[in-house]
């Protein structure tokens, strides 16, 4: 059967070979484009990326925009409510409550993109290199993540603050630290999945080596997940940034975050809830715009979703 | 340069190649028993030639392909490549032998990375061994993809815009990319449809004659190794029971698990399906973890005795360029 169709091909593929189609758009579809494609489609994320995009530009040009200084007090003018002097109103020691949320923005953004980042490197090698290696090297990795899954973040936070100092950088070891395991687990499956593919297969039969297994063939594939994971870490970095701050052990007054804006205004409470409000409303709206921005990321990469949109 | 032992021209020889995958469970997960995948495997392949491993799923023919370049680690054997043992070297010796076999996948969605292009498919195994960049990589790259059909307009293209047959060629050109002795093809064709797994056979022949290549090809299309192979081993639960020429297996086959198989090839001709004796076997193939007693094949052989169930037959040559491992065939019950 298959010999009379082999003789039929035998001139047939050369013809055919001769007239591959040529490309006629030069560009390729490169499959990342797709989460653009997505994005454009998606009121949701589009309104996230905006506001993300508006944040961070207040958070870079804070200086220029922030119409005073958040520091300097003015007791003549404190507990104000909106004014066209002071647009949201001024705390309980006259310093101005809009530049104080924009200066916080740099705080909270700050300590978001460095913990993220932190744990986003460790939690991806530690993820990457448990599922490829496997065997004791994934027990023993993996018992250790579950072991930090297992201590919730805030009170991870308060402890290593309480021991070490309310600074910075305990902060985001702190943050960092307690977002490991989301990265981790998010690259140890897909790793456990992509190293017996042929592709890597393939790439081992060529002498490949580990390292460029893991980085060249495993990263890659996984990216499009971890960017969701570290997106809404980002959210959760925030706000629980806020959270600590609030308490009174994350960022020390007098360096303006949302958190102990929140805080100082407890005792106005009722009296001028918009010392509250304001900062309130920024930790949200951004942590909002994070989490719809992860949420339409993660649509991108599933095909389903991608399919129903057209 | 490392012929010693080589008296014809042997390419590659393998001697009692064993490959066991322990099944782990129990307490603590140890080791509690073993998959014979590859059990006693011993042929020689000549420089130039098609040899076909043909059997079913879960004979072991696919781990035999990945044991020979270590894709597996086997248990135990001698795998030597121009005379020289392969199996058990270290790391940087082991690279440079992989150098000259490679090996093609059943799945040509698998088998290619879907975040590369095909540039970086094909250039992978030339930037790992060092052997080429920039412009020279580029035009390497370019000869590859020419050879297997296809163009200089696919370079920055990505694997989900080629076709199941397309796909197929990039594999063979990325297995080409090192100038390979041997390649090993792993049921290169199954997944496609017939039409263009006429095509790819036609390319891989092709390049065969062009490159002077060796093809160890693992398959269980039996019109398919028909029409390519020189020599054909037969394997039936890790252990290959019958091998020769292939005009000896598919003329004149010894074994009765090879007669049926042989029985079962579909013809192009619709009257001689009435003429045709169509040998079904009972039964099915037993767990490679626990294989019957004996020859493997006497649950579900129609001539089976005694001695069957006892004795693992020896493999004993019916003529030069054929060998088979029953006891039937070597007392001559079976004519």
């Amino acid at each position: 059967m298959i010999e009379a169709k082999l003789k039929e091909n035998n001139e047939g593929v050369l013809a055919q070979n001769n007239q591959m189609p040529v490309d006629k758009k030069a560009k390729s579809s490169n499959p990342s484009k797709v989460y653009w494609k997505v994005f454009k489609t998606s009121p949701l994320g589009i309104s996230g990326l905006v506001i993300l995009v508006l944040i961070i530009f207040a958070a870079i040009a804070a200086p220029i925009l922030a119409p005073y200084d958040p520091l300097t007090q003015n007791i003549t003018q404190r507990v104000q409510g909106i004014s066209a002097e002071h647009w949201l109103g001024t705390d309980a020691y006259g310093r101005d409550i809009l530049s104080r949320i924009i200066f916080g923005a740099q705080t909270s953004l700050t300590v978001g993109l460095l913990s993220v980042l932190a744990s986003g490197v460790i939690g991806t090698a530690i993820g990457i290199f448990a599922g490829y290696k496997g065997g004791k090297f994934d027990e023993i990795l993996m018992r250790i993540i579950e072991s930090i899954m297992s201590i919730p973040m805030l009170l991870l936070g308060l402890m290593l603050l309480v021991a070490l100092g309310s600074n910075m950088t305990t902060l985001v070891t702190a943050l960092s630290i307690g977002l490991v395991p989301s990265c981790a687990r998010i690259a140890r499956g897909p790793a456990l999945e992509i190293k017996e593919s042929e592709y890597v297969k393939a790439a081992i039969a060529s002498g490949a080596s580990s390292f460029r297994i893991m980085v060249v063939h495993i990263l890659p594939n996984i990216m499009g997940s971890l960017l969701v994971v570290v997106t809404l870490n980002m959210a959760s970095a925030i706000r629980i940034e806020a959270s600590l701050s609030f308490l009174g052990i994350g960022i020390q007054p007098p360096t303006p975050t949302w958190g102990n804006m929140i805080k100082d205004s407890l005792s106005y409470l009722t009296t001028a809830p918009s010392l509250a409000i304001f900062p309130g409303l920024a930790l949200m709206i951004t942590v909002i715009a994070f989490n719809l921005i992860g949420d339409t990321i993660r649509d991108a990469s599933d095909p389903y979703i991608i399919r129903k949109r057209g | 340069m490392l012929a010693q032992t080589v008296t014809d021209n042997t390419i590659l020889e393998v001697k009692n190649l064993k490959t066991y995958y322990p099944i782990y469970g129990g307490f603590l997960g140890r080791a509690i028993s073993k998959v014979k995948a590859v059990d006693d495997v011993t042929f020689s392949v000549k420089k130039g030639e098609t040899f076909s491993i043909v059997g079913e799923s879960g004979c072991g023919k696919s781990t035999t392909g990945m044991s020979l370049i270590q894709l597996v680690t086997p248990t135990s054997g001698e795998i030597l490549f121009n005379g020289e043992n392969i199996f058990g070297k270290d790391k940087r010796k082991l690279k440079k032998v992989r150098r000259n076999i490679q090996i093609i996948f059943q799945d040509p969605f698998s088998s290619l990375n879907p975040k590369m292009t095909v540039k970086k498919i094909i250039a992978e195994p030339l930037v790992i061994n060092r052997i080429a960049s920039g412009q020279e990589l580029e035009d390497r790259v370019v000869e590859l993809l020419e050879m297997v059909g296809l163009g200089a307009h696919h370079l920055y293209r990505y694997p989900h815009e080629f076709s199941g047959g397309q796909r197929q060629r990039l594999g063979i050109a990325r297995a080409l990319a090192l100038n390979p002795e041997i390649i090993i093809c792993d049921e290169p064709v199954s997944a496609l449809d017939v039409s263009v797994q006429s095509q790819v056979l036609n390319l891989m022949q092709e390049l065969q004659e062009k490159l002077n290549l060796t093809f160890i090809f693992i398959s269980h299309d039996l019109s398919v190794v028909g029409h390519i192979s020189d020599h054909v081993a037969v394997m039936y639960l890790g252990r290959i029971i019958e091998m020769g020429t292939r005009e000896e297996i598919y003329q004149n086959p010894q074994h009765p698990y090879t007669k049926s198989l042989m029985s079962s090839i579909p013809l192009p001709d619709p009257k001689a399906k009435f003429t045709k004796k169509r040998i079904v076997l009972e039964g099915d193939v037993p767990s490679p973890e626990n294989p019957p007693t004996g020859c493997h094949f006497h649950p579900r052989c129609p001539y089976r005795t005694d001695k069957c169930k006892e004795v693992y037959p020896e493999f004993m040559k019916v003529t030069p360029n054929h060998s088979v491992a029953c006891h039937l065939v070597e007392s001559g019950q079976l004519a």
